[in-house]
Parts: structure tokens; sequence; C-alpha cells
């Protein structure tokens, strides 16, 4: 398969991915945004949205002041957002264009009405009262791909590749999800434990779709640890970043098993598994969460910058990754 | 005007099954059924680019479901008609480029082949694998009468469309299979393995084993990139880009996730100006680097070979029939459009003196751009026109406003004429072979000749009959 091919493919994966996890920090917007009430700074909440999907460069204006609707805008179908959910199904279908060749023609056919559905969203389609509906639809699309690829695409190294665009992404995603929290906490207001922190981590849940898996995991209430146990360490959620990380060491292994230029990528993706197999909850909080969670945003990024070395990509210029989540 | 639909009044037997079709089914529900088609074309991508008028760049091509038929011995003529002339074209291309017989003959203005800038002086002395230069030839073919068939221009270089000749087969049996239950209408489908089978039986000569092919695109923003990965899809070979490959120890190598691969065979669909920036443009970055030099030392094949535009030409047209009678001792079975060079003094005088009834054309335009259709266009245009030409002569040509054939297309008044043209396709490898089936081009507006799809032209499906029914009824007599 031709590199250019392998990097196409992967990118394909990964703006998919982002499409959907752009949705999900935006449904969890929304619900902090209801849950907070008057007393906070109008706005906050959006600022550690638009933190978490990346797009503390690309946003016009003042973070902090951010109005629900112009953060919306910015993150459903502002062009000029590499990150935007519009953005990426351009991008997406940009990229299965060019690979058509390479993809089944469902999958084809579903970044393609992707594509089309994106290009049509109005200022309108994000107005609190719409968004709902709207982010809705789009998350239609991101299923709908993810069911084409799974249905219908032959399992060798073209599906690996975009396999591993979708996992390094919704890894690094969960990682900025759970950053979120960090962000509005305000542990003056409502201490670790009250009932404001629990909604919030509540919130973490719905918005990566596995309160219920929680539940069922754990058969107690939402609890902090708990959760960042869940969404970073457990191994049977397709959303937590171990999940993640150890199906992307498959992938890598299955590709190198057939020869590369380097093997870089496989070792950085071993010894991630490795550490976050041994490290447990507590290790974690005593690293310090926001901390952690920065190591491991990093580290994801390096291991994709590796994976497309050891394979040929064309080389990446770092800028809009954003290696930090601050 | 001849109406392929009717002979002598009557109804075709080739298209009663349409006929029948339409009446069974009614006007309105077939064009409601058009819409799928349209959405059949848009979900697999077949669109193509319009840059620089604003809107979405992505154009559908229309698309006509009434399909345009050709008897089997209608299409006798012209498979033998468009083989003959491709085996000239490859032939002369062959001799300019080598012994230059033609013209030591004196047959053809030595001056108009080697100061055409076409002519590839690179390729001088090079002789490609089994002699052939234009491995996929586009014969343009219009109609005037029921057996009068002429050659409107040929396409030696990169011809484009064939994926419109299959997708369009393809959308038409999917929606209507019951149209072709009897078996009668001959495939197209066999295009890409004929293209993959010529092209594998052209080896370089330093290939051992069985050759590596590959198509190399412009890229995805090419306007004809859907075809591009449309038939290395089919064919199942490697799309690469010029990025994608690179000269080294007499071979191209693509790069793949393993590392390098060699490749013997490229159908290149990127211009001869951006093949080697080594050797012709030096700003492309479109092509490799190093790719003529491994070419002319035996170590690719290049699909069509560098330098076929100077056969092309609108101005060696003009010669093809003398081509034919030349190297194969033929009379030319299809004919030319009589054409006109503004360049000749007395010809130049007969185009301006009637420009009004006269098509004028650039020697070097295509896509139905920079062209005079002399009954459509006003006095000003006339004399535009007339300024350009007496500027520069030899850049155009002249030929007569011809009565194009019709074919009947659906409109909300039911079946209508419109003009019609056809590209079929003769692929080159071991021996000439023609598809059954081409590129029928329809001019959607009412009275209108210009079929470029640039300029609103539609397409149909374009179906070649097994046996026709009237050889059939015509048997007992026989």
């Amino acid at each position: 398969m031709l590199s250019r091919t392998a990097e196409g493919l992967f990118w394909l994966g990964r703006s998919m991915e982002r499409a959907d996890n752009v949705a999900r920090f935006l449904e969890a917007g929304q619900r902090l945004h209801a849950m907070s009430g008057k007393s906070h700074l109008p706005g906050s909440e959006w600022a550690a949205i638009l933190i978490a999907a990346g797009c503390r460069s690309t946003f016009p204006g003042d973070l902090e002041t951010a109005s629900a609707q112009d953060a919306i805008r910015h993150l459903v179908l502002d062009p000029d957002n590499p990150s935007s959910i519009m953005s990426c199904f351009a991008n997406a279908r940009a990229n299965a264009r060019a690979q058509r060749g390479a993809i089944s023609a469902e999958t084809w056919a579903a970044a393609n009405d992707a594509w089309r559905e994106g290009r049509a969203l109005l200022d309108r389609d994000c107005a609190p009262r719409y968004l709902s509906s709207t982010l809705e639809r789009m998350r239609r699309f991101t299923a709908l791909f993810r069911g084409a690829v799974s249905a219908t695409m032959l399992n060798d190294e073209r599906l690996s590749f975009l396999r591993l665009g979708e996992l390094i992404e919704r890894a690094d995603a969960t990682a900025r999800l759970l950053d979120v929290k960090y962000h509005v906490l305000m542990p003056d207001a409502h201490p670790i434990g009250s009932g404001m922190d629990q909604l919030q981590w509540d919130n973490l849940l719905r918005a990566s779709g596995t309160r219920t898996a929680y539940r069922w995991v754990y058969h107690k209430p939402v609890d902090s640890r708990l959760v960042i146990d869940f969404l970073l360490l457990n191994t049977r959620t397709p959303r937590s970043f171990l999940y993640c990380v150890e199906s992307a060491a498959q992938e890598l292994e299955y590709l190198h098993a057939g020869g590369a230029a380097g093997r870089d990528s496989l070792d950085q993706v071993l010894a991630m598994r490795d550490d976050l197999q041994s490290i447990g909850v507590d290790g974690i909080i005593d690293y310090g969460l926001h901390e952690y969670l920065t190591t491991l945003v990093i580290r994801s990024n390096t291991l994709a910058l590796s994976i497309g070395t050891d394979f040929g990509f064309q080389p990446i210029i770092i800028g809009e990754a954003e290696t930090q989540v601050q | 005007m001849f109406n392929e639909m009717s002979k002598s009044g009557a109804l075709r037997p080739e298209y009663e099954q349409i006929q029948t079709w339409v009446e069974t089914d009614g006007v309105a529900s077939l064009l409601q059924r058009r819409e799928e088609a349209e959405a059949l074309f848009r979900k697999v991508g077949i669109t193509f680019a319009v840059y620089g008028e604003g809107g979405d760049p992505e154009r559908l091509i229309p698309f006509d479901m009434i399909p345009r038929i050709f008897s089997a011995d209608e299409w006798s003529v012209l498979e033998r008609g468009t083989i003959q002339r491709s085996r000239a074209l490859n032939a002369f291309l062959a001799d300019i480029y080598g012994a230059q017989k033609i013209l030591d003959a004196g047959l053809i203005p030595r001056d108009l082949v080697l100061d055409n800038p076409a002519f590839e002086k690179e390729m001088i002395g090079v002789e490609p694998p089994g002699g052939v230069w234009s491995h996929i030839c586009g014969i343009d073919v219009v109609r005037t009468g029921p057996e009068d068939f002429l050659v409107l221009e040929d396409n030696c270089r990169t011809p484009s469309g064939v994926s419109y000749m299959l997708e369009s087969r393809e959308v038409m049996m999917q929606m209507f299979p019951s149209l072709f239950s009897d078996g009668a209408i001959r495939p197209v489908d066999t295009y890409p393995d004929l293209l993959a089978d010529a092209m594998s039986a052209l080896a370089p000569p330093r290939c051992d084993g069985p050759p590596t092919l590959a198509i190399l695109t412009p890229g995805s923003f090419n306007s004809a990139y859907y075809e591009h990965s449309f038939l290395a899809d089919r064919m199942g070979v490697e799309l690469v880009e010029g990025q994608d490959l690179y000269c080294e120890n007499g071979h191209v190598w693509m790069r793949t996730i393993r590392g390098p691969e060699k490749v013997d065979v490229i159908y290149r669909r990127i211009d001869d100006a951006f093949l080697d920036p080594e050797v012709f443009n030096p700003d492309s970055v479109l092509g490799v680097p190093g790719l003529m030099d491994v070419y002319r030392t035996g170590g690719v094949t290049l699909v069509n070979a560098p330098g076929t535009g100077v056969a092309d030409d609108k101005a060696i047209y003009i010669y093809v029939p003398d081509m034919i009678r030349f190297y194969l001792g033929e009379e030319p079975i299809l004919k030319n459009v009589p054409t006109y060079r503004c360049e000749l003094p007395d010809e130049r005088d007969y185009v301006l003196a009637n420009l009004s009834e006269l098509v004028v054309k650039e020697v070097q335009g295509s896509g139905g751009y920079g062209m005079l259709i002399g009954p459509k266009s006003t006095p000003e245009e006339q004399a535009e026109f007339a300024q350009k030409i007496r500027e520069t002569p030899d850049n155009y040509i002249a030929q007569p406003t011809l009565a194009l054939s019709t074919a009947p297309i659906l409109t909300d008044d039911g079946l209508v004429p419109r003009h019609v043209d056809l590209r079929p396709f003769v692929i080159t490898g071991a021996e000439p072979r023609l598809v059954p089936g081409g590129l029928t081009r329809v001019a959607m507006r009412e009275g209108s000749l210009v079929v470029n799809s640039s300029q609103g032209g539609g397409v149909k499906d374009t179906w070649v009959l097994d046996t026709g029914p009237d050889t059939r009824q015509e048997m007992p007599d026989a």
C-alpha cells in the first residue's frame, strides 16, 4: 500500500472520530451550561469546552468571555476552525475522495453524505434551541460511517490505518474530556463530593456515552475515582484511554509484522500500554489528574508522529495538533 | 437533419423497445426516476469540477436516461474505422519520431509537424515497447446521415470520459434491469480488463516477471480525478501521484508502507509538460524527476507515450486520411469533416467570406472553448473572429456547420430530438481493440450543437446491439 494512502486513511479515521467527539464536547457543554445556573461567570464552561476541543488558538476573541452562541458556532461550522464539525467532515471527505480506491463503497458514501449534510449547516442550526437536534443529526453520520467501516471494510492494513487514526483521536478526546472537569471544578463553590461535583462527573460519563456501562461495571453511584478509573483504565469500554491504546497496540503489532522503516511507534504504544496497565487510579491521583492527562495527550500525539515516520507519511508540521492541554 | 430514432419517417426497430418502455412507464414517472439516477451518480461521486464560476464546484453531468443505440452493422463500420484510424495515427507517431518517411514523401508539410508545439524533441529516436504510442485513443465521431459517420477529431494524449461510459451503463442496469434481460446489448464493463491487459502486454525491456501497473494522477483536485480513481479501482492497480514516485537505479519506485516497490507500466493522466521537471516544465510538482531518463532507457513504459499530442492537433487532423493511405495502403473507412486551414491564403479568404456559415476553431483549443459557431453568432462576434484570424491565421481552422444527427432525450414534453456525438475508445496493447460502446454526449438545449460537459452538455448510455433486429427481419429475404 502507498504511504500516502495509509496517511489518508489515518486522517479519514481521525477526522470522522474528531467530528464525533466535538459533538460530544458540545453536548457536555450544553448540559454544563444548563447546570451552572446564574451564579457563575458567564461562559466559563464554554471556555473549558473550547480548550478541551483544542480550540484555544483558533477561537477568535477572549475564551473566558466566550458566549454560548459564539462557542457553538466555532465548534459546529466555523470553516476557519480545523476542528469544527463541518471542517472535520470536509477533511474526512477530502481524504476519502483522495483514497476512494482504498475504501469500500459504503464507507465512501458515508463520508460523502456527512460532508454534504455538514456543509449545508446554517447559523440557525447552532441556535441553542436547535443544537441538540443538529448534534443528533451529525452524530448519526459518524455512527453511519463507523457502521460502514466495520461492516464492509476488508480487515487488512487499510483498515488498520483507519482504525489507528480513530483510536488515537478517541484516546486523545477522552483525556481532554476528563480535563474539562479540571477547568470547571471551582472547588471553592462546589467542594469535591458535593452535589454539583457529582453532577459534573456524571455529565462526563453522559458525554462519552458510557453512563449505563459505568453502572454495569461498578454498581455504584457516580464517584470521581471510579469515573477516572473507568474512562482511563477500563479495558472493556471502547471509549477508555487504555482500551484505545490496547487496540492501537494490536493494530501496530499487525502492521509492524509486515515490515516498516522503523519501530518507534510500536515501542511507544507498548510502553504506554504497560504504564497504563500498572499505574492504577491511586497512582494517577497521586501524580495529579490534570498533569497525568497532559502527559497522555502529549504521548498520544508523539505516537501519531511516530506512526508517520515508521510508515513513510509526509512530515507533519505540528501546530494544529496542540500538544498541550493546559 | 438525421434523427437516429427513425428511418424514412418510421420508428427504427432498434428503438422499438425504448418506445414501448417510455409508453408503458409514462413520461412523468420516468422523469421522476431521473432524480433517482442523479442521486446514484452523486452518491458514487461522479462529479466533475468547474472552477471559477462560483457556486458548488462539483457539478453533476446531466444524465439522460434514453440510451443511444447502434445496430451491429453500424457498429462494425465504426469499429473498423476507428481501429484503422488509431493504427494510422500510431504509425504516424512512430514515423515522425523515427525515420520521418511521410515528411520525406512530402505528404505533410515538414514545419507543420516539426514546429508544432506538441512535437516533443525529447522523443526523437525513442521506440516505445510494441511500437505503440497512443495506447488509448478517443476518436470523436459525429453522424450526418444513416451511412454518414465523420471523424470530428482525434484524441491521442490522455482522452477522458470512459468512466461516464461505464457508470452510465451501471446506473441504467441498476435502475432498469429489465431492459437488459434479453442479452442483446453488448457489455462495456470489460474496458478496465482490456486496458490492464494492454498495459501488461507492453512491459518495458528491463522488466522481468509480471509487470506492476499504476495510474499516475495529478491528484484529487483534478477535474477528472473520479475517473482516475475509478479505473485504478476496477483495474486493481495503485493510483499514484508524483509525490509517491521516485527514480533510482534506472527504475521507477513507489513509496509504500513497506518501503519502495518497483513500477513497470504507468498509465499517466498528467500532461507531457508536467511529467518530468528535469526535462519539461521545471516548476512541475505533479511529475517525477528523472522519469524520462528511465523511460528512454527501457525501465518503464508510459501510457500514452509523451509527444502523442502532435497527432491530434487540429491542423494535422486534415492529413489523417493521407496517413491511412500512406502507412496502411487502405482507403479511410471514416471520413474527415472538410476543413479549411486559415494559414493558406485561398482557404483563409473563403473562411473570412463565409464566417456566418462555418465553425471556426482554435488549432490548440479544446473543450468547446475558443470557437465560433457561425450560424449562431452575432455580426460583432464574427468581426472579432475575423480580426483574430487575420492576426494569427495559423492558429485557426474552419469547418462547415454540420447537420449533426439527433437522438431522443426525455423531457416534460416526452421524447424530443437533441444533437449528439460519440467518443469510442480504441485500446492498443498487443493489438487494437474497441470496446462496444462509448461516451455519447448530448446537447441538452434545443438546437444547440455544443455537447461539451463544460458548456452544459449531458451524457447518455450508448448501446451496441449484438445482432440488430433489422438483420433478423431481413434474413428471410436473403
